[in-house]
């Protein structure tokens, strides 16, 4: 069941795959480090969390996916919509809270959706999301549509009640769900040795007859291939797996977290030794699919998407204030 | 050319302390660098690049206290990017335009005294009163508790530890 930490020289991955990974990933990172700076500047309301050095999670398992698969996540949630395929324009003007937003401004990181790109939120309450995205696939099993949903959540989530009521239902009706754990260490500002009783948190279906997997969160081929299989045994009536994937995030847990649970010279370390970025490039360079430069015109195009982006979302209008009471109910 | 400015790291920070410096004029920098350490009314946070360039100009002092959010701090050349003048033009223009309605978000504490609670006995008479949010309200007790005491902090989303 656990198998190691996932570091296997046997996956593989093409050329065209490697820079299709390579270019997803740095467009999350360069887009939540200009969020960063427009939250800075006073533009983006609330709070706002970033999913720095979490990339390869998202890119390898949408990677797994087929179209039509539905993800669902909590509100550290710009690179699941990136991933998903969401613009980065409609991203950016919705934390702006501008109409060119994907809930027309109103919602926010923590109320964003695409029923377009499957993306099902996006939600504020801790652990939440579980319970809809189960929901989501007893759906996709009552319809027979063959679609299978990706519940994401984190290693503070997993410390839920409703994560385990779902858990047991999923089990019990071969629900085609798969859940993806987000272990990146700390529970806002809580560390899992601190938090939990069982910190492989793979484990955690066990008694539901879930069957887990521990993989490096910081490899976007591992994690590619650990979402195939689960999603394969999903898509086939099997039932849900658990998988945990090991990552870290750079940032703190809001832009506000000054982060004094851990050290720098963790963080710093976990930059130079696991980034996934960094990685990829290797993986590229290394078997000569593109040299620095090809790269570097790589990290110029995504950085201008970016700038367009903050550009839009600083000049897409506000929403009127008609809209205050439309997208609330929706008729049947 | 592009201007680094003071920014808001919570929701109710309107200026901070730029307590250190990590960069000179002179130093090539990346998106994700930590470039400064300031000081907000919370916690001491660090600042991080988010474009590649060259360092031109410092523009506060290390030690500066009270600098306003949205001010420039640093001056940065572009490097290896096309000439970005639409963004280095753009930035500061919109964070002008904006710098209103960021600073008005906060409920301006109204100097005007409210009737002090009659049946409250802690409060001494005459108690000069003030309105204010309760969100401000804890946001200033929190302060007030991290000045007096160093063990206490800030950790994930405002909330104060000891």
């Amino acid at each position: 069941m656990a198998k190691g930490n996932g570091k296997q020289a046997s996956a593989e991955a093409s050329k065209d795959e490697l820079l299709q990974y390579y270019r997803d990933m740095l467009l999350i990172r360069r887009f939540e480090e200009r969020a960063g700076q427009l939250y800075g500047m006073g533009l983006i309301g609330g709070f706002c969390h970033l999913y720095i050095g979490q990339e390869a999670v998202v890119v390898g398992m949408q990677a797994a996916l087929r179209e039509g698969d539905q993800v669902i996540t909590a509100y550290r949630d710009h690179g699941h919509m990136l991933a998903a395929g969401m613009t980065a324009n409609g991203v950016m003007a919705e934390l702006t809270g501008r109409s060119g937003g994907y809930s027309r401004g109103k919602g926010g990181s923590m109320h964003m959706f695409s029923i377009e790109k499957a993306f099902y939120g996006g939600h504020g309450i801790v652990g939440a999301q579980v319970s809809l995205g189960t929901g989501l696939a007893f759906a996709n099993k009552y319809r027979k549509d063959g679609k299978v949903c990706l519940t994401y959540f984190g290693d503070g989530a997993a410390n839920q009640g409703q994560v385990y009521e779902s858990f047991n239902l999923a089990a019990l009706w071969k629900l085609p769900v798969l859940y993806i754990v987000e272990n990146n260490q700390y529970a806002m500002g809580t560390s899992i040795q601190r938090s939990s009783s069982e910190t492989h948190l793979h484990k955690r279906g066990v008694s539901f007859n879930i069957p887990g997997e521990e993989v490096d969160g910081m490899d976007v081929v591992a994690v590619r291939e650990a979402g195939k299989r689960a999603v394969e045994r999903a898509r086939s009536g099997e039932g849900p797996m658990l998988l945990e994937m090991k990552t870290y995030r750079y940032r703190g847990h809001s832009m506000s977290d000054p982060a004094k649970y851990r050290t720098k010279e963790e963080v710093e370390e976990q930059k130079a030794k696991r980034d996934p970025i960094d990685h990829v490039k290797k993986l590229i360079i290394d078997a000569g699919y593109a040299s620095e430069d090809e790269l570097k015109n790589i990290d110029r195009e995504i950085r201008s998407i970016v700038t367009d982006s903050a550009t839009f979302a600083q000049k897409s209008p506000e929403p009127d204030p008609s809209e205050l009471m439309t997208d609330i109910y929706i008729e049947a | 050319m592009t201007q680094i400015l003071m920014p808001a790291l919570s929701p109710t920070m309107e200026e901070g302390n730029l307590t250190k410096w990590l960069v000179k004029v002179g130093d090539t920098i990346e998106p994700g660098q930590v470039i400064a350490e300031i000081e907000t009314d919370k916690a001491t946070m660090e600042v991080e690049a988010v474009d590649e360039g060259t360092v031109t100009e410092l523009l506060v002092e290390e030690g500066a206290q009270g600098v306003k959010v949205n001010t420039p701090i640093a001056v940065l050349s572009g490097e290896g990017e096309a000439p970005a003048p639409k963004q280095s033009a753009k930035q500061p223009a919109q964070a002008e335009m904006r710098q209103e309605p960021v600073k008005t978000a906060r409920a301006e504490p109204s100097a005007a005294s409210v009737a002090a609670p009659q049946s409250d006995p802690e409060i001494p008479a005459g108690t000069q009163m003030l309105k204010i949010t309760v969100r401000d309200a804890l946001r200033d007790a929190m302060a007030e508790e991290m000045r007096a005491d160093d063990r206490v902090f800030v950790m994930g989303e405002e909330v104060a530890v000891v």
